[in-house]
């Protein structure tokens, strides 16, 4: 069996936008090494959650431990050591390419007056290996295609060599068929390289295909965390969506697979 | 990467021998008659006397200054059109420009005539006014907590309106001194003298050096601003840093030769088509081109209709404008193909 340790330790977290509470008194603790996906409807503080975690906010109330050791204390370059992030999109209008991009990953690792070295350039191309990204390495991002430039971007942040990598609704600007790419580099990261993702997603049928455990918030509070098998049943769906669903094992996989009935 | 670094180094030996030639050209061209001969000979005093005086106090000082200047407007440029993430800015974006014709304007209409080392109460007033500038925007900040760029920008616009009306409000109110702070405006080289580049050029330099020591983070930045906090960029630091460096330096240059438009924003455009993006290289050959770009408006500037002078301000754009056109239409159709 697996020895499992905790990489992270949210505590009594509490988001509050100006009177809005986004967060209500927050505990989570997560494991190494596994995918874990936070659903929920637009408004429950799935995106929040995720800047709290990469100090993103000003003042949240409770506390966030990486490795035992409270964010408030990492500095911004430390921080970026221990967690990379993946938005949702990314708008560069500059002519970088491929290879500029991945090598920002590196940042964190160097100082101000340090040149990038052979080290950083090995883990820039083992970064691009990995996310299929190599053929990209010359390619200004201008003129690459949503998908690509998402691969470039998970990239860099793998180039960051951060135990913990934040996926923002990765695929939500994505064709079905760059979706599963995406999702299955992802899977792939945690299973041989021992990664921590913590990923938002939309589409429950994918977040179950994927995800280790499946995090459900709603209003700012948790509803529900655990192995999708356990937690996707249809009266928490229905309380926290909002909506009729029918849920049958998937014939291929065998996990829970929903359908939205509308009655 | 490679060929991106290949190109920036051509462009560089390119540029280094096109500067060569228009120094030559500086000094040899001007209002006294010398052939190309004569003027190196009194570069390197073989000539007459006379002549070397010429080339020594008058045309060497002002090469050096219209040099400096395109050098410096040019790297605050690409830099503040990547710390805004935004192809327009250019570096009088946060009105540092309308600050310093301010303080020019007020120093004109009270006839403020105290020189300091070789600056004149414009000039000290004008930097004061940038300087201010720049204080007013970091108050802004202040007041809201954190700044982000656009909040920046549109600070930076409201200032630049605001010191306009009150520029507007003075030559109303003074119409005698309206041609002075117009022509004020316009910039000029004229002026140059071997005391103020003791000043201009160390403020340069040290701020080139800190923009450079700033380029990794600039580029993190142009992702932006979340995404480079996310990999390790201290975005305020760096845009603090940034802007105070550049505030400096702009202030200088706009306190000895006026405002001078269009070439912070067409170099590094320019130069973006043929090596990218990336600040590492962008930055030092936007110093070379600017400085030559300029270095040739002005030539042209004085020897067009000598002995008189057009202003630097008008050639710069005008000259620049159709040209940069031309390459912005050429470089769409490259794109098309591709």
């Amino acid at each position: 069996m697996r020895i499992m340790s905790s990489i992270m330790k949210i505590k009594n977290l509490t988001i509050d936008y100006n009177g809005i509470i986004a967060l209500d008194n927050l505990n989570l603790e997560l494991e190494k090494g596994k995918f874990y996906t936070i659903l929920g409807p637009n408004g429950a503080g799935k995106s929040t959650l995720l800047k709290a975690i990469s100090k993103n906010l000003d003042n949240p109330r409770g506390s966030v431990f990486i490795d035992k050791i409270d964010i408030r204390d990492l500095k911004i370059k430390k921080l970026a050591k221990k967690i990379s992030m993946v938005p949702q999109e990314t708008s560069i209008d500059f002519d970088l390419l491929g290879e500029e991009i991945v090598l920002m990953g590196r940042i964190p690792h160097l100082k101000r007056l340090e040149k990038e070295g052979q080290n950083d350039m090995a883990i820039v191309r083992d970064s691009m290996k990995k996310t299929n990204t190599l053929h990209l390495k010359n390619r200004s991002v201008t003129k690459m295609s949503g998908g690509e430039k998402q691969r470039i971007i998970v990239a860099r942040a793998l180039a960051q060599e951060a135990g913990i990598m934040l996926l923002d609704e990765p695929v939500s600007q994505l064709d079905l068929h760059n979706q599963i790419e995406i999702m299955n580099i992802v899977r792939e990261l945690v299973d041989k390289e021992g990664l921590t993702t913590i990923c938002v997603l939309h589409d429950i049928n994918l977040a179950v295909n994927y995800s280790d455990e499946i995090i459900i918030l709603k209003e700012g509070r948790l509803v529900s965390k655990g192995v999708p098998k356990e937690i996707i049943r249809q009266n928490i769906i229905e309380d926290t969506y909002g909506i009729k669903v029918k849920i049958i094992d998937n014939p291929v996989t065998k996990k829970p697979f929903i359908i939205h009935v509308n009655i | 990467m490679e060929e991106s670094r290949r190109k920036s180094r051509k462009l560089t030996i390119i540029g280094l021998l096109l500067l060569g030639f228009a120094i030559i050209l500086g000094i040899s061209l001007g209002g006294a008659d010398m052939s190309i001969l004569e003027s190196l000979k009194a570069l390197f005093f073989l000539g007459q006397a006379s002549q070397e005086k010429i080339i020594w106090a008058i045309r060497l000082p002002r090469i050096l200054t219209a040099l400096i200047t395109g050098g410096g407007l040019a790297i605050v440029g690409a830099v503040f059109q990547g710390l805004f993430r935004n192809p327009m800015a250019d570096p009088f974006v946060l009105g540092i420009s309308s600050g310093a014709a301010l303080g020019a304007t007020i120093a004109i209409v009270l006839g403020v005539s105290i020189p300091i080392i070789g600056f004149t109460g414009i000039s000290i007033f004008a930097f004061g006014g940038a300087l201010l500038t720049m204080v007013t925007i970091f108050m802004i900040a202040r007041a809201r907590g954190s700044l982000d760029s656009n909040t920046l920008l549109l600070s930076g616009v409201a200032l630049n309106f605001f010191a306009s009306s009150i520029i507007y409000l003075f030559m109303f109110l003074r119409y005698d001194k309206m041609k002075q702070i117009i022509m004020w405006t316009f910039g000029s080289f004229s002026t140059s003298s071997w005391e103020k580049l003791y000043i201009i050029i160390p403020v340069i330099i040290i701020g080139m050096i800190i923009l450079r020591l700033f380029a990794r983070d600039l580029n993190g930045i142009m992702t932006g601003e979340t995404q480079a906090k996310s990999f390790g960029v201290d975005v305020n630091r760096a845009r603090n840093t940034i802007i105070l460096a550049s505030t400096f330096m702009i202030g200088v240059l706009v306190a000895t030769s006026g405002i001078i438009g269009f070439v912070g924003l067409m170099i590094p455009h320019l130069l973006r088509i043929v090596i990218g993006a990336d600040f590492k290289k962008l930055l030092p050959l936007s110093f070379l081109y600017g400085s030559l770009f300029l270095l040739l408006c002005d030539t042209l500037a004085r020897v067009v209709v000598k002995p008189a002078e057009l202003p630097i301000g008008a050639i710069t754009a005008f000259f620049g404008a159709p040209f940069f056109i031309f390459l912005l239409i050429r470089k769409k159709r490259d794109e098309n193909y591709v």
